[in-house]
Order: C-alpha cells, then structure tokens, then sequence
C-alpha cells in the first residue's frame, strides 16, 4: 500500500430527485484514468470496498456491450452487478446502465465523466439517474444494507437512539 | 441477505410522495396548524392528516394538540437518518476510489 497518495474529498450531492452525483479528483492524467478505470483485469482490484471480492464475468467495453461481475465477501453473500455500455468515448465518457440480481426497481443510467483538471490530474463526475425517487433512495439504502459499507458507527448510533 | 431497517423505510417511503415533500417544505418555513397547512393545497382536511400522519411515523413531523386545533412542525430524526445514508454511501465511495488511487500510483511508478 502506498501511504504517501493524496486522497481528494469525494463530494455526493442529489441535484435532483432521481439522480445522485458524485465528484472525486484523480492525481493521474485522464487517459491513464480512463485506462485503469475501464480494464476488466484492474476491476477486482478497485471496485468495492476492500471487505468485499469482485470477480469480472464479462466486460465488453463499447456500445451495446455488456457486463457482469460478482461481488462476494469471503466466498459468500453474493450480489451479482450488471448492465449494458450505452456510450463509450475514450478517455472522456462512459455511459452505461446498472443493476443487482434481485433488485427492486429499475436500475439506474450511470454517467461518468472524466475531465482534465491540470496536467496530471482528472475530475471524475459521476451521476447515476434513476426512474423515480423512491428507485434512487431504496438503491442507495439497499446497497449499504447489503454490507457493502464497511461503516457503520454512524448508523449504530442512529439505530441505537430508537 | 438485505436486512431493511423499518425506521429508515418509513423516512424514505415517508419522503417520495410529492404532497408530503410539499408540506415539508412548508413547515421548514414554520410551525403551522394543520388547516393551515390544508388551505393552499386545496386538500381536504381526512387527506391531509393522512399525509402527516406517515410523515409523523417517519419522524419527520411532531404534531401536539392543543385545544382544539392541532399545531404541526418538522420534527429531526427522519432527515437526520437520511442525512446519514447519504453520508455512508461517500464513505463508501470513498474507500473505492482511495483504492483507484493506490492503483494509479503504482501504474504511475511503472511507466
């Protein structure tokens, strides 16, 4: 692990309803970022939390190809991602569409958009749009319930109150 | 596997109905009775306290009798919980993209 990386604030706002943005800056070029982000082999080793092993079944990055991957926590509690690439455009933008086995709702689109912001550093905007409200809060609330998240002092405290 | 927690249900059930976000609204701005609260949204009075009552499951609204007319207002734990959830989901995606980090570094000690 490298201690000495500069880690930028990730800023999460809900500009409307139905959609949720996140912000996260990158100390690395944006075709570098775009590289890392989207090469199948790497994803196991980034997306997730790190309680959580991601195996990639299929990945095909272009528009109107699909991917799968595997999310479990030591070989069990398995969540199963998927979803189509809607528009690639490298190293700039990749719109695609997400969903969980067994979810309810309708998924989301997912917009990530990579800007450069100085010589070596990329602006990552992200926003996920949802079909209504209520999609948008039971995916973000599922999702954390799932045992994705990996703190949950906060939520102790609130559950603790009641 | 998903364990739903009933409190957080009832706050974002409580918070997709556009009429119950409208009577939010309204009592961010103050304290209102519920006819009050009833006159400019044409709605009737049974329809109305249907309404907060599920934002008052929620705890998103205290209401408080006194006399004969009932006094409304925000109450904070229902946002507070849902304040909450946004703020696990950054940790979240926090913890994911410190490792896109770690995994830019090292591309970067590479080349």
């Amino acid at each position: 692990m490298t201690s000495h990386v500069q880690h930028h604030p990730t800023t999460i706002t809900t500009p409307t309803d139905t959609t949720i943005r996140i912000e996260r800056e990158f100390d690395a070029p944006r075709d570098m970022v775009w590289d890392v982000y989207t090469d199948p082999a790497l994803i196991p080793e980034w997306l997730g939390p790190r309680s959580r092993q991601s195996e990639v079944l299929e990945y095909d990055v272009r528009p109107g190809g699909r991917y799968r991957y595997i999310s479990r926590r030591d070989g069990a509690d398995e969540l199963v991602f998927y979803g189509e690439f809607l528009e690639v455009v490298a190293p700039e933008l990749l719109v695609s569409t997400f969903r969980y086995e067994g979810m309810s709702g309708q998924g989301s689109v997912d917009r990530a958009e990579f800007h450069e912001a100085g010589a070596s550093r990329t602006l990552l905007v992200a926003t996920a749009t949802f079909a209504s409200r209520e999609d948008r809060d039971g995916m973000i609330q599922a999702g954390m319930e799932s045992g994705v998240v990996t703190s949950y002092e906060r939520l102790d405290e609130i559950l603790s109150r009641r | 596997m998903v364990q739903y927690s009933p409190a957080l249900d009832a706050t974002f059930s409580a918070l997709a109905d556009p009429t119950r976000r409208a009577i939010l609204k309204r009592l961010g701005r103050g304290a209102a009775t519920v006819s009050e609260l009833a006159a400019p949204s044409g709605m009737t009075l049974t329809g109305l306290k249907k309404h907060l009552h599920v934002l008052e499951l929620a705890g998103l609204v205290v209401t408080e009798k006194r006399g004969r007319t009932r006094h409304c207002r925000l109450g904070s734990d229902g946002l507070d919980d849902a304040a909450a959830w946004i703020d696990a989901y950054r940790r979240r995606m926090e913890e994911q993209f410190t490792r896109l980090d770690e995994l830019l570094e090292r591309r970067k000690e590479m080349s």
